[in-house]
């Protein structure tokens, strides 16, 4: 008798603790019998007692091993949830995100199939129901279900009207479907069970749907649905991120076309602007040297017989002449600037100085000025001509600016910084207020009047020409005190 | 060759036309000054066609004063005519224009202009420029031209 209680014991122990994985398998295992050989109603009331405490435990074991399981899935499912997160926000491509979203609704459900929908709202009074993608659906399935709407005789079409989670968890018997032609499409897709919940994100949008189902009858667990639903609310947040970001995106690239083309329009006007302006002031002087040649003409063969009112008229037409071709001349200077390729290079200020002080040779005689460029002249990296434009512009300032019973005294001083070589003009002349320095490097800005002959260009070509060529320009002045105008350029390597 | 060669200056500006002979004369460049107002006379004037065929009253030049800017056929036509005309190709052309694109001194010289000046506005440079040519021509030895207007 007693090997016989110490067999059945045994048989219950090993039972209760070595088929852990068999319990959560067969959960009806406790409900079997003990052992066939053995009728319980042989045992003593003792053994009984004991039998039903062993019940007991082995139930306890049981239900404690089952939440175990429990437990085991929903940390497990709750990882995978985490991977996904991750995933989701690093995935990049909208479509790789919805695969993965079905692939862990599939992983938390243990389901056959699974299909998420986008919803398209305007497409009727709830909307419609497009098909991203599916798992397991077959191609009619798939076909079928391409387009719900709130009139379907699906789950989907169910969640669509009522605008919550549906669960159906037998098709054959359910209100919305048995009976009608969705029933055969079910039963032709080898789905009997289904489960939908409505993708909404934290704003409360419905982004649309996503679906999981089982080829059998099932209803999920509440964990399982919990967690389904954390899958959904981060799912809904991340589609319509993406779609933000997306729209976005699209609105971006749409936005920087439109820039380019506008760009490229602007540029296309600023040109035939510039070259407008070249054609003018290049047919402008052909006529204006006709004036100036016979006010000349005029003045040098019968000069002496003109009264002195005559003679003086003659000299002001001349005059306003020669103004006139000298601004027509810094405009073609300027709108070439503009127009103008430059090639930067090596450019040895020395020479260049050099070339320029000698163009005013004549003027700084009569004027009896003095121009120190002595030097010495580093080497920056520029387009020639127009550094050369830029020091004749200076330089015919500095001489041009200075009271007519002053002899001008001019410096040229280069001066090396850390990446740059500023070039001063130094000069003895009237000198620029304050609040007149910036303007001045404006086009047609005139300080002077009829004073001093100054077009108004030759600034703005000094400052649009220093920046054309990755430098700027500036002046540091008081009035009455001289001008100090700089441009600084790009250095050169030393030669080797 | 002509102990004087002659100078042909085209021009479609009456003013400069006067003015450039003006020059001429203040720089005391004793010269046969000869004009065509524009391409296609200057080339007629060079093909000797019609009355232009009498070389005794229009000479062929040795040097030719070019504008580029003109009605009918513009300067570089001109010059690309004579530079194919193997009687006329080695004439000294100089471009004497208003323009002062780079480009265009570029292309001139290309197509085998051998100076390139813009005109001056002022009449003293003017004086000069004619001045320098003259000084110059003075000293140059000119090629011999095979008159397309005799063969």
């Amino acid at each position: 008798m007693k090997t016989e209680v110490e067999g059945i014991l045994s048989v219950v122990a090993e039972r209760a603790f070595s088929d852990t994985e068999g319990a959560t398998r067969r959960p009806g295992g406790a409900k079997r019998r003990l052992a066939p050989e053995v009728e319980e109603g042989e045992l003593s009331p003792a053994l009984r007692d004991e039998l039903a405490e062993l019940r007991r435990f082995k139930a306890e074991h049981e239900a404690l091993v089952q939440l175990h399981e429990a437990d085991r899935r929903e940390l497990e499912n709750t990882r995978r949830l985490q991977q996904i997160s991750a995933q989701l926000i690093e995935h990049d491509d909208i479509e790789a995100l919805y695969e993965r979203i079905m692939d862990t609704a599939v992983g938390i459900m243990r389901s056959d199939f699974a299909s998420m929908q986008r919803l398209y709202p305007e497409r009727g009074p709830k909307g419609e129901l497009k098909l991203l993608g599916h798992r397991g659906f077959s191609a009619a399935a798939a076909a079928t279900w391409e387009w719900v709407s709130a009139d379907s005789n699906c789950i989907c079409g169910e969640a669509l009207r009522t605008g919550g989670r549906v669960i159906v968890p037998d098709f054959e018997t359910c209100s919305f479907v048995a009976g009608t032609p969705g029933q055969a499409a079910y039963r032709a897709a080898g789905i009997r069970s289904a489960k939908s919940t409505l993708l909404r994100s934290r704003s409360g949008k419905v982004l649309g749907m996503i679906s999981t189902h089982w080829g059998r009858v099932h209803e999920p667990s509440e964990s399982e649905l919990r967690l389904f639903d954390v899958l959904a609310r981060q799912a809904a947040d991340l589609i319509e991120r993406r779609q933000t970001e997306e729209v976005l995106r699209e609105h971006a690239a749409r936005t920087e076309r439109a820039v380019v083309e506008r760009t490229a329009e602007l540029r296309e006007m600023n040109q035939q602007l510039e070259s407008f302006v070249y054609s003018i002031a290049h047919d402008l002087r052909g006529p204006l040297r006709s004036m100036q040649g016979f006010s000349e003409v005029l003045l040098e063969e019968v000069g002496d017989k003109l009264s002195a009112e005559a003679h003086d008229y003659a000299r002001r037409i001349n005059r306003s002449a020669v103004f006139m071709d000298a601004l027509l001349r810094d405009l073609l200077v300027f709108s070439r600037l503009s127009q103008q390729q430059l090639v930067l290079g090596r450019v040895e200020l020395g020479p260049l100085a050099e070339s320029v002080v000698a163009r005013f040779e004549t003027e700084i005689r009569e004027r009896g000025a003095t121009v120190d460029a002595a030097g010495p002249w580093p080497a920056v990296i520029a387009h020639e001509p127009m550094v050369g434009q830029i020091l004749y512009n200076l330089l015919s300032n500095a001489l041009k600016f200075v009271a007519r019973d002053r002899p001008p005294l001019i410096r040229l001083v280069p001066e090396e910084r850390d990446d740059c070589i500023r070039v001063t003009v130094v000069d003895n002349g009237v000198g620029i207020a304050p609040e007149y320095q910036e303007q001045i490097f404006r086009l047609f800005t005139r300080l002077h009047g009829d004073k001093f002959h100054g077009t108004g260009i030759g600034l703005t070509i000094v400052q649009k020409g220093a920046e054309r060529m990755g430098g700027r320009a500036g002046v540091e002045s008081a009035a009455g005190q001289g001008s100090r105008f700089w441009f600084e350029l790009p250095k050169a390597r030393r030669k080797p | 060759m002509n102990d004087k060669p002659a100078v042909l200056l085209v021009d479609d500006s009456e003013n400069d036309l006067l003015l450039v002979r003006r020059a001429f004369k203040k720089a005391e460049f004793d010269i046969p000054l000869q004009e065509a107002q524009n391409g296609v006379e200057a080339i007629d004037y060079l093909a000797g066609k019609g009355h232009y065929g009498d070389r005794a009253q229009f000479p062929l030049p040795a040097v030719m004063l070019l504008d580029l800017n003109m009605p009918m056929k513009n300067g570089f036509e001109v010059l690309k005519w004579m530079r194919e005309q193997p009687g006329l190709k080695r004439i000294i052309v100089i471009i004497l224009t208003a323009s002062m694109r780079d480009e265009d001194a570029e292309r001139a010289y290309d197509q085998g202009a051998n100076w390139f000046a813009v005109k001056p506005s002022e009449m003293a440079t003017l004086i000069e420029m004619v001045r320098a040519l003259r000084d110059w021509m003075h000293f140059a030895q000119f090629p011999l031209l095979d008159d397309p207007a005799k063969s």
